[in-house]
């Protein structure tokens, strides 16, 4: 009864608390759903890139080698928009102030290319025999990724090219692509990002509503006042970690009901899949009971809470690799218990199995915060007493 | 006399900000935390994308010359397909070639890949490799070559832009939060009410906690800059005058925005609950730590709106890694200066004469 009473207490001061229901319930939806309408796109292999490239003749091309470069030009399903620039310095301008993102230099003797076609006619003893040379193709790109990634796709278009002229355009492809793991499924940002931004929102609640509550019942002497009624220390203790759950809950059911309507992998509402989600949740309350042991102060508590959650979410794999990351920093990615976690509900998302170290690694967090926090606890009541 | 006084309110408002545990740590600590999280992780993709070279697998073949078709990728020849596997999959292996059938070569690729769009221009540059190998062409009919350009002084990458974002970042919040702090809470504490009792001006309350928050804010924007280049060697070459310059009307500017929040919400909280939601919106909205264009078009009109793009191109260009008009430069600060004189003066007014 006491606890039921000290849980809607609880409950009625955090949703009064706009940072409570915005940080931890809106946020993460609002997160989710931004980050697939962005990034999406670019995970794709399907991509619909709208990259602008400008080409400059230095002298027109003819023969052959017109006739293939404008069929690459006006081919269908390449991902640029060219245009022709009768002005080079033009060109090179529209590039730095990121007009366009490539800018291409047909040099004045690439029309030669027209002679090493003999090649495709089997002449190629008069290619040899000119000494043909020709410069290179200019390319010139800015420093933006959309202009690394134009150069790339070109660079891969003239290997084609390249590939064309010695075979005369009959190279039968012969490539099959394997996926290991998922042999069936094609790769979606959403089911990718999914786990990250559960575990966002549990880890928004872990590291600051949890530690801070704390402190703040210690510092405005709530504990203190409790200690002269009849409650117990579990009481509180019980009352206050149920309310918090249940805005983890709640959480979670807006980010299910977000994922419904995106249509999510429906493994993710698999046993299986859930009872990992209960024991992410189980250990990253504990992590944050930690943090709660050892800042007894809301500032203190705040600032830690802060540097912990923003190192976990950027160097736990959320949102991008960090297993290439320098050793200075990659310690953290093995050791925080959260990249485990998104792994193995990434590994249930791809249908592999959830590894021992998925489960171990944050079984020794979960086992040494609660060991740590009871202890603490202990201390904290009696004190307050 | 006055100018004692002056600096006294000064020397206070320093020591009630290091009092401050978390105002010291979201001032001065909290972009070296993204400086190092962000350099470290961009930081590999800092020196250049397009040279980055792949390893791939190939099984069922020993021929060393397939070597000079990869290059300048690597090869590593695997006796074991079942190993070529399980590497491919932990991902110390790119792409898995398996070659024992010319006529159906395989490419093997992990799909827990958390890097989606590297394998995918690893399997890209495989195909190219193989039909040069098969075909014979060890040699180009043409070649590429890569002229970078750059409209700043200094040839720029992902990562300076990413850590001149963290700069102009830094001055957003140090400018915005302050103001909020300073006459919204303490209005709400009575600390503004105590200072107008004692022969303290409205004018010199403001000012000496302006000139507080703007050494603070220059503080933070030397410490990340200092780093930035101790750490992570970044190219950036600042015209330090311009950068002071930028520092000062930028943080007055986002002081105008903190002022403008209090002014809209009547109770401090609400109004510090609307800055951090507007800060949330600039750092996906304003090309801070990526470039806008990777916004759908539909969503791209928003970063012209915002402040914050504004400070961080103007940041890239005193870095010397963008370009941008003297007009533009100049007409942005002495905007950012005005509407932020504007509103510290109505402040004043407002917040602290009333108190008198």
């Amino acid at each position: 009864m006491k606890i039921k009473e000290l849980f809607t207490a609880y409950t009625k001061d955090s949703f009064r608390q706009f940072e409570t229901v915005f940080w931890a319930i809106v946020f993460p939806s609002l997160f989710f759903i931004f980050f697939v309408s962005i990034f999406e796109n670019a995970f794709n292999q399907e991509n619909d890139f709208n990259l602008k490239a400008g080409i400059y003749y230095e002298k027109p091309l003819t023969g052959i080698n017109k006739m293939t470069f404008e069929s690459v030009f006006n081919a269908e399903g390449i991902p640029f928009h060219f245009s022709e620039y009768t002005d080079k310095e033009k060109g090179i301008e529209d590039v730095k102030k990121k007009d366009i993102d490539i800018f291409i230099v047909f040099p004045e003797n690439f029309d030669k290319l027209n002679l090493k076609n003999f090649d495709r006619l089997n002449l190629k003893f008069i290619s040899d025999k000119l000494n043909v040379n020709i410069d290179n193709l200019q390319i010139y790109t800015n420093y933006t990724t959309d202009s690394q990634y134009a150069y790339k796709i070109f660079k891969s278009i003239t290997d084609e090219i390249n590939i064309a002229i010695k075979n005369k355009g009959e190279l039968k492809e012969n490539f099959r692509l394997e996926y290991i793991g998922t042999q069936e499924k094609e790769f979606r940002y959403r089911d990718y990002l999914f786990p990250s931004i559960l575990l966002m929102g549990i880890l928004t609640i872990s590291f600051f509503n949890i530690p801070i509550g704390m402190a703040e019942n210690i510092e405005k002497g709530i504990i203190k006042r409790f200690s002269v009624t009849p409650l117990r220390g579990s009481d509180f203790f019980m009352g206050f970690m149920l309310s918090n759950l249940l805005v983890v809950v709640l959480s979670i059911i807006v980010l299910y009901f977000e994922g419904y309507l995106l249509k999510i992998e429906p493994v993710v509402y698999s046993f299986k899949f859930l009872s990992f989600l209960f024991y992410s949740i189980i250990v990253c309350v504990s992590f944050g009971l930690l943090i709660a042991s050892f800042f007894k102060k809301i500032n203190t508590a705040a600032v830690f809470g802060q540097i912990a959650y923003q190192m976990t979410i950027f160097l736990s794999g959320f949102y991008f690799d960090t297993k290439a990351t320098p050793w200075i920093i990659r310690w953290y990615v093995y050791f925080n218990p959260v990249t485990y976690m998104v792994d193995g509900m990434r590994n249930i998302i791809n249908g592999n199995s959830v590894g021992l170290q998925n489960l171990i690694v944050p079984a020794i967090w979960l086992v040494v915060s609660l060991t740590v926090f009871s202890f603490s606890f202990k201390r904290v009541m009696h004190y307050e007493k | 006399m006055k100018n004692k006084r002056f600096l006294n309110l000064i020397v206070v408002f320093f020591k009630d900000t290091f009092k401050n545990k978390a105002e010291v740590f979201f001032t001065l600590l909290f972009p070296v935390l993204f400086l190092v999280i962000f350099g470290f992780v961009f930081g590999s993709m800092a020196d250049d994308e397009t040279i980055e070279n792949y390893t791939f697998a190939v099984y069922g073949t020993s021929d060393e010359s397939i070597k000079e078709y990869f290059a300048p990728d690597n090869v590593i020849f695997y006796s074991d397909y079942k190993e070529m596997e399980n590497d491919v999959e932990s991902g110390k292996i790119i792409i898995g070639i398996d070659v024992s059938d010319k006529e159906n070569i395989k490419l093997i690729q992990s799909k827990n890949n958390e890097n989606v769009n590297k394998s995918q221009w690893a399997v890209i540059s495989a195909q190219n490799y193989l039909k040069k190998w098969i075909t014979g062409l060890k040699e180009n009919y043409f070649e590429t070559e890569q002229k970078k350009v750059t409209s700043g002084r200094i040839q720029g990458n992902n990562l300076d832009y990413v850590l001149t974002g963290v700069i102009a970042f830094s001055i957003l919040t140090g400018g915005m939060f302050s103001v909020i702090r300073v006459f919204g809470n303490y209005r709400k504490l009575g600390v503004i009410k105590r200072f107008m009792v004692a022969p303290v001006k409205p004018w010199e309350f403001v000012l000496s906690a302006s000139v507080n928050k703007i050494i603070l804010n220059l503080f933070s924007v030397i410490i990340i800059i200092f780093l930035g280049k101790i750490m992570y060697n970044l190219n950036y070459d600042f015209n330090w005058f311009l950068m002071l310059f930028v520092s000062v009307s930028a943080t007055l500017g986002m002081m105008a925005v903190g002022i403008l929040f209090l002014l809209l919400f009547k109770q401090t909280e609400s109004a510090s609950n609307a800055a951090s939601l507007f800060s949330t919106a600039m750092t996906f909205f304003a090309g801070i730590y990526f470039p806008i264009s990777f916004l759908p078009n539909f969503l791209q009109w928003i970063a012209y709106i915002l402040p914050i793009k504004y400070i961080g191109d103007m940041i890239r260009y005193c870095a010397g890694i963008e370009e941008m008009k003297l007009s533009v430069f100049y007409g942005l600060n002495f905007t950012f200066i005005i509407v932020g004189i504007i509103f510290l003066v109505y402040a004043s007014k407002k917040f602290v004469a009333k108190e008198n």
